[in-house]
């Protein structure tokens, strides 16, 4: 059982958290079709874009309501009206996100109003399915915009009714799992003859699409034909803690059942998942699991010497947070800090002395003497002034290849994760 | 530990140098102080914990007294080989007289394993695979390449390694079996 403890809020001098609207942005980047809209002005776009154009390394679609001084004061809702018959016109998006920002959450704006006024007014957008989500950055972080988005798309998102599909299950995977993650996820849920649909599906973004001229929409992602089929799924899997919301509201509207697993990372917890899968399906475990499994296990035994007894120093996300501690754990390690964003259901159930939501100054303090700092690529000046090897987790991450494909869950993921922690305890 | 001490003591003796040999005393309660601080919570969770000590590898001499020292019960495993030099000093070393022999046949070690609840192997490489088998922590004292047993940091870095070996929670997961396995043998 951890202590919460928070860090003085009036300031942040090296901060951790990033801000909602990315979070949403990035849960928008799964879904095909998608405009994403920012209500804000242009610089908030710019500075949502920017990190996640660094740690995706990929152009990032997202439009602006472009509100200026003199809109914001004298109203600005022709503003979002003009943008979105405008860029609807231009590109004919199939779904369309609009998300606020710090300035127009501040100043109130209606969009819901706004946008069932406009639908009205304009048959193009009589079908349009139009996902709000509220992300003022002065509140909350990037795994709580994430989630926000997740829930606004499972509520708002009409249904075709179809009937109940025997083989269809939801997956909700939070911030906390990399598209190479969401990959491995379908790939493993499909072995069971489970259909997956993955909301988002961030593994859309390891397809580059070299004929799809760069726009203001996403190239892959999972459909709207597919959203619209959510209803009729008989399992909700939701992956990290932040996704709960979610899948109670799949639970409220469709009566679907749903388990929430906290972490798939480490050899119980990928037991538990598939576990879960064969009585979901009712289909025995893969053979292919059954001799990863076995792997694991030998390469844990192997490995634990250079884990046992150490002290790591932890940055993270909540949801993130709960599952490297605990993978951490089951190795032997010792948790020397953690540091994280948010308040989260799960910080108080961690098996350490304490957590602390605070920023990177807090981490520096916290982390002298510890062997290992997991963090974002912020944290790397940290390590060396430290002098203490660092291994990137979280977003973002923009001064290491290849993170977005690398996997850490399931037995196979977990294999990887021995291996690239347990080198750089080897090497130091 | 003692050995240590003693050792220093030996090197100032050799000097006949009496600062010196202040200073070395001095040098020797400062650094006990400081090792014996530290040692409190590992000499709490490894007093009486049973250790099988395989004593054919050379590299394993270096941790039987730090081990003993510690409140360990120590059962030292050798061939019949084993030099009767050798035999006086563990004899010498741990007060008692059982040194268990054996063939080195995997079957016989996986006995005397189970005959004294041992809760820890210390071994070379070559009996790795015995303790996954008999399911208890394995000290692997060849590969410890990155510790050195030498000097008081190193017996801190014994009480670490022995530490962390015996209560490192993966034994337990690789023992158990995987929930459908447990179905399906009961089904």
């Amino acid at each position: 059982m951890a202590i919460v403890s928070v860090t003085s809020t009036s300031v942040a001098i090296n901060p951790l958290k990033q801000s909602q609207a990315i979070g949403a942005t990035l849960a928008f980047l799964g879904i095909k079709g998608m405009l994403p809209l920012l209500h804000g002005s242009p610089g908030c776009s710019a500075f949502t874009k920017f990190p996640l154009a660094q740690h995706l390394r990929a152009a990032i679609p997202l439009s602006s309501t472009a509100m200026t001084e003199v809109s914001t004061i004298m109203g600005g809702e022709e503003k979002v009206e003009q943008a979105i018959l405008q860029m609807v016109q231009r590109y004919q998006p199939e779904i369309l996100s609009l998300c606020t920002t710090g300035l127009t959450e501040t100043k109130g704006d209606d969009l819901r109003r706004l946008t069932n006024d406009m639908r009205q007014r304009y048959s193009d957008l009589h079908d349009l399915p139009i996902v709000l989500v509220s992300t003022p950055d002065f509140k909350g972080t990037l795994q709580d915009g994430f989630a926000a988005a997740v829930e606004s798309i499972v509520k708002e998102i009409p249904q075709n009714s179809g009937g109940c599909r025997q083989e269809q299950v939801v997956v909700l995977a939070s911030s906390a799992f990399t598209p190479g993650d969401v990959q491995e996820i379908k790939e493993i849920i499909a072995a069971f003859g489970l259909q997956a649909i993955a909301v988002p599906d961030l593994s859309a973004l390891l397809d580059s699409r070299w004929d799809y001229n760069y726009n203001a929409i996403t190239a892959n992602g999972t459909t709207l034909q597919q959203l619209q089929q959510i209803g009729n799924s008989i399992f909700t899997l939701a992956l990290g803690e932040s996704m709960r919301g979610a899948a109670k509201i799949l639970e409220q509207r469709f009566s679907i059942p749903y388990e929430v697993f906290g972490e798939l990372t480490g050899l119980e917890p990928t037991d538990k998942f598939l576990q879960a899968l064969a009585d979901i399906s009712g289909n025995t475990v893969p053979e292919k699991y059954r001799h990863q499994r076995r792997q694991l296990q030998d390469i844990m035994l192997h490995t634990h010497a250079y884990f046992g007894g150490k002290r790591v120093a932890v940055a993270l996300e909540p949801d993130l947070l709960w599952s490297i501690v605990a993978f951490l754990q089951s190795m032997g390690v010792q948790i020397h800090a953690a540091v994280t964003t948010t308040r989260s259901p799960v910080l108080e159930k961690l098996a350490i002395p304490c957590v602390t939501i605070g920023d990177l100054e807090d981490f520096e303090q916290m982390a002298v003497g510890s062997d290992l700092l997991i963090g974002n690529s912020h944290t790397g000046a940290i390590a060396q002034r430290l002098q203490i090897p660092l291994y990137r987790q979280g977003i973002p991450i923009f001064d290491y290849l290849g993170n977005a494909l690398s996997t850490k869950i399931g037995y196979h993921g977990t294999m990887q994760l021995l291996f690239e922690i347990g080198n750089l305890f080897f090497k130091y | 530990v003692e050995e240590i001490n003693q050792c220093l003591r030996n090197i100032a003796a050799e000097f006949g140098d009496t600062d010196l040999q202040e200073r070395t005393e001095n040098l020797i309660a400062e650094e006990v102080n400081i090792l014996e601080e530290k040692l409190v919570f590992y000499r709490a969770k490894l007093q009486d914990k049973r250790v099988i000590i395989e004593i054919n590898s050379f590299c394993s001499w270096s941790i039987i007294s730090a081990a003993n020292s510690f409140g360990m019960e120590v059962i030292p495993i050798g061939n019949k080989k084993l030099h009767q030099e050798d035999k006086n000093r563990l004899q010498q070393w741990l007060n008692k007289d059982n040194i268990v022999l054996v063939n080195e046949s995997f079957e016989e070690i996986f006995q005397i394993i189970n005959e004294y609840q041992a809760d820890l192997l210390i071994a070379s490489s070559y009996l790795q695979s015995l303790a996954f088998q008999a399911k208890i922590p394995f000290l692997n004292i060849n590969s410890e390449i990155n510790h050195s047993y030498t000097g008081y940091a190193g017996i801190l870095a014994a009480a670490q390694d022995l530490y962390a070996t015996i209560y490192n929670p993966v034994w337990q997961q690789v023992r158990k079996p995987a929930p459908w396995e447990e179905i399906e043998t009961n089904s």
